[in-house]
C-alpha cells in the first residue's frame, strides 16, 4: 500500500449531476445523522457518532462532493433545525467543510486505514475544532477552549476509529458502481485526451 | 426524524408572517443574529426574546416552538451556566463563592454566565422562530433566483440545499423501512444500551448505503433527462417573490432591535460588566 | 373453519401528525391455514393493516391479536417467531457477505441452535427452490432469486404466518408463477399466508379468500370467485376484476362458480353448458 499522502494531490473536481446528487445524499445523511444525535448532549460536547459520514464523503466522493455535503448538512440541516445557526455559523460551515476536505484532499487510498485516520480522523477533525472554537470564541458566546475540546471529543472516535473501518469496508462497493472520484476524474480525462486526439487526426 | 418534518411541515403553515417574503424574513434573522453578539445586557435580552416569542404567537407557533425549545434551552443554559463561572476571570476584588487552583465560581462569574446564557436564548429563539415560519425551500429558491441573476453563480448551490431538504423524508422512509424489515427478520434493535444499538445498526448499515448510492445514481439521471447544467446562467425561475408593505414592518422590527443595541453599546449599556 | 389466527378488533391507526385515520374501524378474523391476498389501491391502507400484524405499528385504538397475543405489548422481534413479514424491495433487507449468512440472521437473533440453522439452512432452499452457493454473495443473485432468498431467510424463523408484501412487484411473469406456486405449497404445508399485490391475475390463481381495502376500511371481504363477481363494487375500489370474471360474467351469468375462476376451469364450464344446451 502507498504512502501516508496521496502522490497525486488534485485540487478541482468537475461538478456533473452525478456529483450534484451524492452531495445531496450525503448531506441529508450527515444533517440528519447529526441532527437525530443532538439530544446525547452535555451542554455543548453534543456527541456525534455519524461524524465519520463526512471523512467518508470526502474520501469516497473528492473533496468538493465532502465538504459541501459537510457544510449543507451540518449547517443548513442538523444547525438551522437545531436552532443554533447562528451561533455555530460561519465556523461550524468552515469547520465541517474542512473535516471532509482535507481528507478527500490528501488521503492516499481508501483502504490504507492509516492514511484515513491521519487525515481525517486527526488532521480533520483538529482542524474543524480550530474553526469552531474560534468563531464561538471570536462571537464571544463561549471561551476557545471549550468548544475547541468539545469538537474534539465528540469526533474523534468516530473519525479516528469508525472512518478506517468504513472506509475500506465501503470502497469495493462504491468503485464497483464506478463511483469513487479518482477513477471518474481520470476517465474524464482520458475521454477528454481522446476526443483531443481525434480533433487532432480530423484536422 | 419525525421531529425534523415536522419543523419543516411548521414552516409551510398560513399565518401574517409565514406569508411574508422569505428573503426579508431573512434579513429580519441576520439583524437577531448580530444583536446577541453585540449586547450582554440582560435586560435587553430579556425583552428582545420576550417580543420574538409575541410574534410567535401572532404566527400562530408559540405551543409548537415551545415544545422544541423546552429541550433546547435547558442543554445550551446548563452549559453555559456549568462553564462559565469557571473561566471568568479571577481578579481579585471579586466576591468568590469558590477558589481552589485554576477553579474559582464567583459572584460576578455567575451573573456572567446567565448573561451568556441569555444571549444563547435569544440566538436560540430567532433562529427557530425563523425556521418554524420560513419555507426553506422557498426561501433557497428566491436566493437562487438572486445569485444566479445578480451575481452570476450557478444555481447548483441552491439546487443542493432544496433537494436536500426535499430528500429527507425519503432517505428517512427508506431508513425506516429497512430497519422494519430488520426488526422482522427479530433484530431487537429497540433495547439495550446506545452503544449495543449501534452494534445492531451495523447489519442495517449495508442495505442503506447501497439504496442511498442507488438513490444517488437515480437522481443524476433525473437531474440529467430535465436537461440539468451546472454552467447554465440563464435558467428562468417560476415563482417570483414581491416585497409588500408587511415585509417591511417586520423587517423593521429586526432593524429597530438592531438600532437599539448599537445604540446601547454606544450610550455604554450594553454590557453586563455594568452590573457589577 | 379453523380458530383465528389472527384477529383484529376495531383497529384504527393514525400515522404521527397526520389528521386522516389511515386505517378506521377495521374489524377482520383470519384463519389458520387460509391463502388471503389483500387488495386496494395505492394508499387504501394494506400495508399499513399488515404491519399491524407484526407489532411494526401498534394500533391507536382498539386491538390486535396474534394466535390469542395481544400485540400491543410485544415487540416486533418477539412477534417474528410466529409471523415472518416479507418486505416488497428484497434489497431493503439482504446484507450479508454470503447467501448462508443471509438465511441464518434471522434464526440466530431466536437464538437457535448451530444445528438448527444449518438444517433450516438446507429446507428453505429447497422450499424456495433456490439452487445457489452457500457462499455466493446475494447481491450477484438475479433479482428473482434475491426475492426468493428474501422470503428464505424469513421462512428460516419458522413462521406459522406468512406476510409478504408485493412479491410480485418488478418481476417477469415467469419468476412472479414460480414464486406464487411455492407460496402455494407453503400453503398446502400448512402455513397461513397473507400476500399483498396489485397482480389480479395472480390473485385469481392463488388466493381463496380476498380481502378488498378502500381508504383505511375494508371494502369486500370473501371467497375469491365471490369478490371478482362483484365488478362494479371493485371498480369504484380503483380494481378491475380479471378478464376471465368479466368473460364469464358476460357468457355463463347464472353458473354458481363455488372455486376461483381459471381459463381452463371457465372453457370446462362452457363446453359443459353448450352440451347441457
Amino acid at each position: 500500500m502507498e504512502g501516508l499522502i496521496t502522490k497525486k494531490i488534485r485540487w478541482g473536481q468537475k461538478f456533473g449531476t452525478l456529483e450534484i446528487a451524492l452531495t445531496i445524499i450525503g448531506a441529508v445523511l450527515y444533517g440528519l445523522g447529526a441532527f437525530s444525535t443532538m439530544s446525547l448532549a452535555i451542554g455543548f460536547i453534543t456527541l456525534r457518532p455519524f461524524a465519520f459520514i463526512a471523512v467518508i464523503w470526502g474520501v469516497m466522493f473528492g473533496p468538493w462532493v465532502g465538504g459541501l455535503a459537510a457544510l449543507i448538512g451540518n449547517t443548513f440541516i442538523s444547525d438551522i433545525l437545531a436552532g443554533w445557526f447562528g451561533i455555530g455559523g460561519v465556523g461550524g460551515a468552515i469547520g465541517n467543510f474542512m473535516m471532509a476536505f482535507i481528507p478527500g484532499l490528501l488521503v492516499s487510498h481508501p483502504k490504507n486505514w492509516k492514511s484515513v485516520a491521519l487525515w481525517g480522523g486527526i488532521v480533520g477533525t483538529l482542524v474543524c475544532a480550530l474553526f469552531v472554537g474560534g468563531w464561538i470564541a471570536l462571537m464571544g458566546f463561549a471561551p476557545f477552549e471549550v468548544l475547541f475540546t468539545s469538537v474534539l471529543i465528540s469526533n474523534i472516535p468516530p473519525n479516528l476509529i469508525l472512518a478506517p473501518i468504513i472506509s475500506a469496508w465501503l470502497f469495493p462497493r462504491v468503485q464497483k458502481r464506478g463511483l469513487y472520484w479518482r477513477d471518474r476524474l481520470e476517465s474524464a480525462e482520458a475521454q477528454s485526451l481522446d476526443e483531443e486526439v481525434e480533433e487532432v487526426l480530423e484536422e | 426524524m419525525t421531529i425534523v418534518l415536522e419543523m419543516l411541515e411548521t414552516g409551510k403553515a398560513k399565518s401574517p408572517i409565514h406569508s411574508c417574503d422569505p428573503r426579508m424574513k431573512l434579513l429580519w434573522w441576520v439583524c437577531f443574529i448580530i444583536v446577541p453578539i453585540l449586547v450582554t445586557n440582560p435586560i435587553i435580552l430579556i425583552v428582545f426574546t420576550a417580543f420574538i416569542w409575541i410574534l410567535a404567537g401572532v404566527a400562530k407557533i408559540a405551543k409548537k416552538m415551545y415544545r422544541f425549545l423546552i429541550v433546547t434551552y435547558p442543554i445550551m443554559i446548563g452549559f453555559i451556566v456549568l462553564t462559565w463561572p469557571f473561566f471568568y476571570k479571577a481578579t481579585p476584588d471579586q466576591a468568590f463563592l469558590f477558589n481552589w487552583s485554576i477553579f474559582h465560581v464567583s459572584v460576578e462569574g455567575l451573573i456572567y454566565a446567565t448573561a451568556m446564557g441569555l444571549r444563547i436564548v435569544l440566538a436560540l429563539t430567532a433562529c427557530t422562530f425563523f425556521v418554524m415560519t420560513t419555507d426553506l425551500m422557498d426561501l433557497a429558491s428566491g436566493l437562487g433566483e438572486f445569485l444566479q441573476n445578480k451575481l452570476g453563480i450557478s444555481y447548483m448551490y441552491p439546487l443542493m440545499v432544496i433537494s436536500s431538504f426535499k430528500f429527507i423524508p425519503e432517505l428517512s422512509g427508506d431508513y425506516l423501512t429497512i430497519t422494519d424489515s430488520f426488526r422482522s427478520r427479530a433484530l431487537d434493535i429497540d433495547s439495550g444500551s446506545f452503544f449495543q444499538r449501534l452494534r445492531k445498526l451495523a447489519p442495517v448499515s449495508i442495505p442503506l448505503i447501497d439504496i442511498m448510492l442507488r438513490r444517488a445514481q437515480r437522481i443524476s439521471i433525473a437531474l440529467e433527462v430535465k436537461a440539468f447544467s451546472v454552467n447554465n446562467k440563464n435558467r428562468t425561475f417560476f415563482k417570483e417573490h414581491r416585497v409588500q408593505a408587511k415585509d417591511f414592518l417586520l423587517l423593521s422590527t429586526g432593524v429597530l432591535a438592531l438600532a437599539i443595541s448599537i445604540a446601547a453599546v454606544i450610550l455604554d449599556v450594553a454590557k453586563v460588566e455594568m452590573f457589577f | 373453519m379453523s380458530e383465528a389466527i389472527i384477529k383484529v378488533e376495531n383497529l384504527c391507526f393514525q400515522y404521527p401528525g397526520r389528521s386522516v385515520n389511515a386505517l378506521q374501524d377495521v374489524n377482520l378474523e383470519i384463519a389458520e391455514g387460509e391463502f388471503v391476498a389483500l387488495i386496494g389501491q395505492n394508499g387504501s391502507g394494506k400495508t399499513t393493516l399488515i404491519k399491524h400484524f407484526n407489532g411494526l405499528l401498534k394500533p391507536s385504538k382498539g386491538k390486535v391479536f396474534v394466535k390469542g397475543k395481544d400485540t400491543t405489548s410485544l415487540r416486533t422481534a418477539e412477534l417474528a417467531r410466529s409471523i415472518g413479514y416479507v418486505f416488497q424491495n428484497p434489497d431493503h433487507q439482504i446484507f450479508a457477505e454470503t447467501v448462508r449468512d443471509e438465511i441464518a440472521f434471522g434464526p440466530k437473533n431466536l437464538g437457535f441452535s448451530e444445528e438448527r440453522i444449518n438444517s433450516e439452512i438446507e429446507r428453505v432452499l429447497k422450499e424456495m427452490d433456490l439452487d445457489v452457493d452457500l457462499d455466493e454473495m446475494p447481491f450477484q443473485l438475479s433479482r428473482g432469486q434475491r426475492q426468493r432468498l428474501a422470503v428464505a431467510s424469513v421462512l428460516a424463523m419458522e413462521p406459522s404466518i406468512l406476510i409478504i408484501d408485493e412479491p410480485t412487484t418488478g418481476q417477469d411473469w415467469k419468476e412472479s408463477i414460480l414464486l406464487m406456486n411455492l407460496v402455494q405449497n407453503l400453503n398446502d404445508k400448512g402455513h397461513t399466508c397473507i400476500v399483498t399485490t396489485h397482480n389480479m391475475n395472480l390473485v385469481s390463481l392463488f388466493a381463496r379468500r380476498v380481502i378488498v381495502m378502500k381508504s383505511g376500511n375494508i371494502f369486500l371481504d370473501g371467497a375469491t370467485q365471490d369478490v371478482f363477481r362483484r365488478e362494479e363494487e371493485l371498480l369504484t375500489a380503483g380494481i378491475k376484476a380479471p378478464d376471465v370474471y368479466l368473460l364469464a360474467r358476460s357468457l355463463i351469468p347464472q353458473v354458481q362458480l363455488g372455486k376461483p375462476l381459471t381459463p381452463q376451469r371457465l372453457a370446462e364450464l362452457l363446453n359443459t353448458q353448450s352440451n347441457l344446451g
